[in-house]
């Protein structure tokens, strides 16, 4: 099947018309806002002032439920990694270890890493205990990448400190075993 | 002295003894510093601010009230980077790109008093020196070793002999019209009145100026600054700086040359010229001839930039297929109806 040379003329001359037509239809779109002779909903602009002393706004008139740099609570913290799973871009570093008591985890290491954080929300979201929050600061430029790297953590126990706790929970048991001096 | 810079010879009072070459050097360095900066200064917030309005956007508002003082303040920003140390390959090809572009400044039709060389080919002298930036830039490109600048260059190669063939159609067009390819003879045919100009001078010329336009966005393409990627993703500093002075310059001098082709240049109603000239009143004459092809220009860089802005992010293969399949034959057709026109009446 053979096209015509009439309809493929044709078909260029209907391209062309098509291309002129949409590029100043869309000309057409813009003209409004040039003249600001747009309709009510569109007349707001977008632009949000960033917060400092030119713009006379503080970080207290930034909304609510904003996305600041994420602040971790580690006396709530259960280390669970529930954040950690769910953060798309693994920049969360969970690592636990023992501690005094049996029944909490000792969270030794919580580290965000900020150069690689997009700020989704969704490791706030998950956090059972309510411990990792957005805070509203949002300046975090810093001269090394490395610096980006926010640790939350109760820092590695060491070998003698594990000792020493070992020597507590015994002493504890003892004084709860039935005959010692316990209650 | 006749021509080059004969505009200097009339308005200053110059002693005998002081060689035209020093006098156009100097005409040159007063043109750029007095004319072309403060132009692409003031032209960039303007055009940054409009093209917020056609975005719903706010633009530059932190530099000064509403931010007028965003380009000085871009600029020192610029100027305070450290300088970029460039192979002596970069070297050679980044300084021919600079001096084919400005090479141009020689016959920027600004009015008599601009124009520093003037020949019988002036109209021709910009058009080839951008196709050698073009061959610089695609050159500099390959030596820069990275994606940005292989695929950049070849882009700008691209679109420039893309834009070559309808920009030399167009501009013939205007000359059969205009009579000769200086600019003083191109202004001369026009009238002042806008139905004497030569975009009206057959029903044909209106395509050849829309053909000519369109050729420039084609050449000027890369300006957009929001493309991103390019032989200029590797420049930063001063070098950044005079890369995107070069983009401005090239659409200013596109405009100002479809100005002067198409749109009636600088030429005023003869009785102004002619109180002003037999009143000795150069200063007053060349300025309002300046102002006027002045205003004429911004406002079709205004036009142009309406166009880009609304119509943004141009892949290079849709600008390249604009030129080759659109504008090319719209410049031929209005050459030969044109030309037609002028046989038969």
């Amino acid at each position: 099947m053979t096209i015509s040379i009439f309809s493929s003329v044709l078909g260029y001359f209907r391209a062309v018309y098509r291309g002129v037509r949409s590029a100043f239809s869309a000309c057409r779109t813009t003209l409004p806002y040039l003249l600001n002779v747009r309709s009510a909903d569109l007349r707001k602009e977008v632009t949000e002032q960033y917060p400092d002393p030119v713009s006379s706004r503080t970080p207290d008139d930034l909304p609510p439920r904003t996305r600041g740099l994420l602040f971790n609570d580690i006396g709530k913290c259960t280390g669970c990694r529930e954040c950690e799973v769910v953060c798309p871009v693994n920049c969360i570093t969970v690592e636990n270890e023992t501690g005094l008591d049996l029944g909490k985890t000792w969270v030794a290491v919580f580290d965000i890493d900020f150069s690689r954080c997009t700020f989704c929300g969704l490791c706030v979201e998950v956090c059972a205990p309510q411990s990792i929050v957005h805070t509203k600061r949002y300046e975090s430029a810093v001269f090394g990448v490395t610096d980006l790297i926010a640790s939350f953590g109760r820092g590695r126990v060491t070998e003698e400190q594990k000792r020493k706790w070992a020597a507590l929970r015994q002493s504890h048991e003892e004084a709860l075993q039935p005959g010692g001096f316990g209650p | 002295m006749s021509g080059v810079a004969s505009g200097w010879y009339q308005l200053l009072v110059l002693p005998e003894g002081i060689p035209p070459g020093l006098v156009v050097a100097g005409a040159w360095i007063l043109a750029t510093v007095m004319v072309i900066f403060p132009v692409a200064a003031a032209y960039s917030y303007v055009e940054r601010k409009l093209g917020a309005d056609y975005q719903a956007r706010v633009g530059p508002n932190r530099a000064g009230p509403s931010g007028m003082f965003q380009p000085i303040a871009d600029w020192l920003k610029l100027l305070q980077k450290p300088n970029q140390a460039l192979s002596w390959k970069e070297e050679r090809w980044s300084a021919l790109q600079t001096m084919a572009t400005y090479s141009t400044a020689a016959v920027l039709p600004l009015g008599p008093l601009f124009i520093l060389a003037d020949t019988e080919m002036n109209v021709f002298i910009p058009f080839w020196a951008l196709m050698v930036a073009a061959l610089a830039t695609l050159l500099l490109g390959m030596e820069q070793s990275s994606i940005q600048g292989w695929l950049g260059g070849s882009r700008v190669a691209a679109q420039a002999l893309s834009g070559a063939f309808p920009a030399t159609l167009a501009i013939l067009c205007a000359g059969l019209a205009g009579g000769g390819f200086r600019w003083a003879d191109m202004v001369a045919s026009q009238g002042a009145a806008p139905w004497s100009w030569n975009v009206m001078a057959s029903p044909f010329h209106p395509f050849g100026f829309l053909a000519f336009v369109g050729a420039g966005l084609v050449f000027s393409a890369d300006h957009q600054r929001d493309l991103g990627g390019g032989v200029t993703s590797n420049l930063y500093g001063g070098r950044l700086a005079l890369a995107q002075l070069g983009k401005f310059y090239v659409l200013f001098l596109w405009s100002s040359m479809a100005t002067v082709l198409y749109l009636g240049g600088w030429s005023m109603p003869a009785f102004i010229t002619e109180e002003l000239s037999a009143a000795d009143a150069w200063i007053v004459l060349f300025g309002l001839q300046a102002v006027l092809v002045l205003s004429k220009t911004v406002l079709l860089m205004f036009l142009i930039d309406w166009v880009a802005r609304t119509n943004p992010r141009a892949r290079v293969e849709q600008i390249t297929e604009l030129s080759w399949k659109f504008l090319s034959p719209l410049a031929l057709f209005s050459l030969m109806g044109a030309a037609a026109w002028r046989a038969l009446t």
